[in-house]
């Protein structure tokens, strides 16, 4: 039996360095940055929204709403990009021979899984770090760095865990196109329009991976959106313990549920 | 390692049933699978990888039952696998391809990883160009960098799937060589349509078709059936007649030389026609043959 936890950190820091490299990840996020710039800064209106909230709102509640934003949109790259990392290993036809090997399937998954997380979560840490970076020029106060740390594990941190299982997962069971699709569309559906009542979503349960009840139960504030406090979502710092909780349970729900199913397959070709 | 494989049979989901029944003992050395496309000589290959699960029968890989996942993982500890078609991650150096399999194969020890993964590119002559990105590799050089993987945790038990296919003379000289070298002290499984590849490498083979083997023996077992069956015969360029299988054609100009395996009967137009002695392709073509004869014989 070979030990199982150093093939996990070599996977790791393999499929980390493959995702780190990779251009369409600098690209669609340098392409999403553009897209936050333009909305927040193309208009003068806009660009003085911003700087007031720099500057003159609770420093708490303009981070909050600063990370918010950033856990809008990031997650849609996070989750196409990831989509294809198993798909890559059967065009590539390395899957042949890592079923060759010793390396139990879980450390494989378990190592692709956190590697191409972490790379793939890197340029958002870098984001985030842009707008600690903001408010510590703004503000000159050194709290600002950790309670950016804390707003991206506590906000962003459950939601990308959550997405970035389904992403790799999915795929295994739908063509790989058609899952990218259905990811961009329903993150639209889902969770940009959460708060509309007539779209049936999970936006507005424990499930909703862009921390609406992590915001609301630990810092007292809505998710962006004016019609946020339409919500009626009532949620208690327990409550937002519990979504966390929910939200990595699912993903470790979904990594044991992706590699029973690719031995059931294997066993059964 | 000896192996021993006893009815073993795989059947796809669909029905498609690739291995019948198959019976083989695998003694060490360099031992030659044969056959044409679609004989079951990957799937053998895969199923004594631990890749795929039989439908029936039973597998030993030296003291290790290759039917249950115990079995199959301890086997895997001690196999090198080549596949016929060799994934790599094309982003991915060669020698950062080889650190992430021999990760993959339990070599956790950093320094001591990192110095075999040196001394198999030195011994597959890819040290000059181990920090280029495989997509920039040809053929060849994948093939190479396909057997350096396998030798990674210096398996007892050598699986290679159609390791020459598709690379050029010289290319395919170099790999045989190699292949003979490492065949002195573990069990190698060399699965091949290409008949000079078992000629030239082993000792011992299994001729399969249609999941089924056709043939086990030594090479010279298997030259012994075309003994007396194998004939040169010089035409003005009318084809030789008769129950023939021709293996060869060459142009002289005024007249084409056939090598011919078979019962030639006589015909005008013959210049010269003389037996001679039999090559383990002729010896191929002739268990081919009499198991069409077979077949035909028994309706199928």
């Amino acid at each position: 039996m070979i030990a199982q936890f150093p093939v996990v950190l070599g996977v790791l820091r393999y499929e980390f360095r493959m995702q780190i490299r990779r251009p369409a990840l600098w690209i669609v996020f340098a392409f999403m940055l553009s897209m936050f710039l333009l909305l927040n800064f193309s208009m003068p209106e806009t660009r003085a929204d911003v700087i007031r909230a720099l500057s003159t709102r609770p420093l708490l509640k303009a981070f909050v709403g600063f990370t918010s934003d950033v856990n809008l949109y990031f997650p849609i790259c996070v989750g196409i990009l990831i989509a294809d990392r198993l798909w890559r290993d059967r065009r590539t036809k390395v899957d042949e021979l890592f079923w060759a090997m010793p390396a139990a399937l879980s450390a494989r998954i378990t190592g692709k899984y956190l590697g191409s997380l972490l790379a793939t979560l890197l340029p958002v840490l870098l984001f985030q770090c842009i707008g600690m970076g903001l408010f510590l020029y703004v503000r000159h106060d050194l709290m600002v760095i950790p309670l950016g740390l804390e707003l991206f594990a506590v906000i962003i941190l459950p939601g990308m865990l959550f997405i970035s299982a389904f992403s790799l997962a999915c795929p295994v069971i739908m063509p790989l196109p058609l899952y990218q699709f259905l990811f961009i569309g329903y993150w639209f559906w889902g969770n940009i329009l959460w708060f509309h009542p007539v779209f049936l979503s999970l936006g507005r349960t424990l499930v909703s991976p862009i921390g609406v009840y992590a915001v609301q139960g630990f810092y007292g504030f809505d998710v962006t959106g004016s019609h946020a406090a339409d919500s009626n979502l009532h949620a208690t710092p327990l409550l937002g313990v519990a979504s966390i909780l929910v939200l990595v349970g699912i993903a470790i729900a979904v990594l044991f549920i992706l590699i029973r199913l690719l031995k059931w397959r294997q066993a059964h070709m | 390692m000896q192996i021993a494989i006893h009815h073993l049979t795989k059947t796809y989901r669909g029905g498609v049933q690739a291995l019948n029944e198959i019976d083989l003992t695998i003694p060490g050395g360099m031992f030659g699978l044969l056959g044409p496309n679609g004989a079951g000589k990957t799937t053998l290959m895969r199923i004594l990888a631990g890749i795929l699960y039989p439908s029936a029968g039973s597998i030993r890989v030296g003291e290790y039952d290759g039917t249950t996942e115990k079995g199959r993982t301890a086997i895997k500890r001690t196999l090198g696998y080549l596949p016929q078609e060799l994934g790599v991650y094309p982003d991915l150096s060669a020698r950062e391809f080889l650190d992430y399999i021999a990760i993959l194969k339990g070599m956790d020890e950093r320094k001591a990883r990192q110095q075999r993964v040196g001394e198999l590119l030195e011994m597959v002559s890819l040290n000059d160009v181990a920090s280029r990105k495989l997509k920039t590799f040809s053929g060849g050089m994948k093939r190479r960098v396909g057997i350096a993987q396998a030798l990674l945790n210096d398996p007892q038990f050598l699986i290679v799937d159609e390791p020459t296919a598709g690379l050029d003379p010289e290319e395919r000289i170099r790999f045989r060589n190699l292949l003979s070298d490492l065949g002195g002290n573990r069990t190698v499984l060399l699965s091949t349509h290409i008949v000079e590849d078992i000629a030239q490498t082993c000792q011992n083979l299994a001729m399969m078709k249609s999941g089924a083997i056709l043939f086990r023996g030594t090479t010279g077992q298997m030259l012994q059936e075309a003994r007396g069956r194998v004939w040169t015969i010089t035409t003005r360029g009318n084809k030789p007649q008769g129950n023939v299988t021709i293996v060869s054609t060459v142009n002289m100009g005024d007249t084409v030389q056939y090598r011919v395996v078979g019962e030639p009967s006589p015909q005008d137009g013959i210049i010269a026609a003389r037996p001679v002695e039999p090559g383990l392709e002729d010896g191929y073509v002739c268990l081919m043959r009499e198991q069409r004869t077979l077949a035909s014989n028994a309706g199928v």
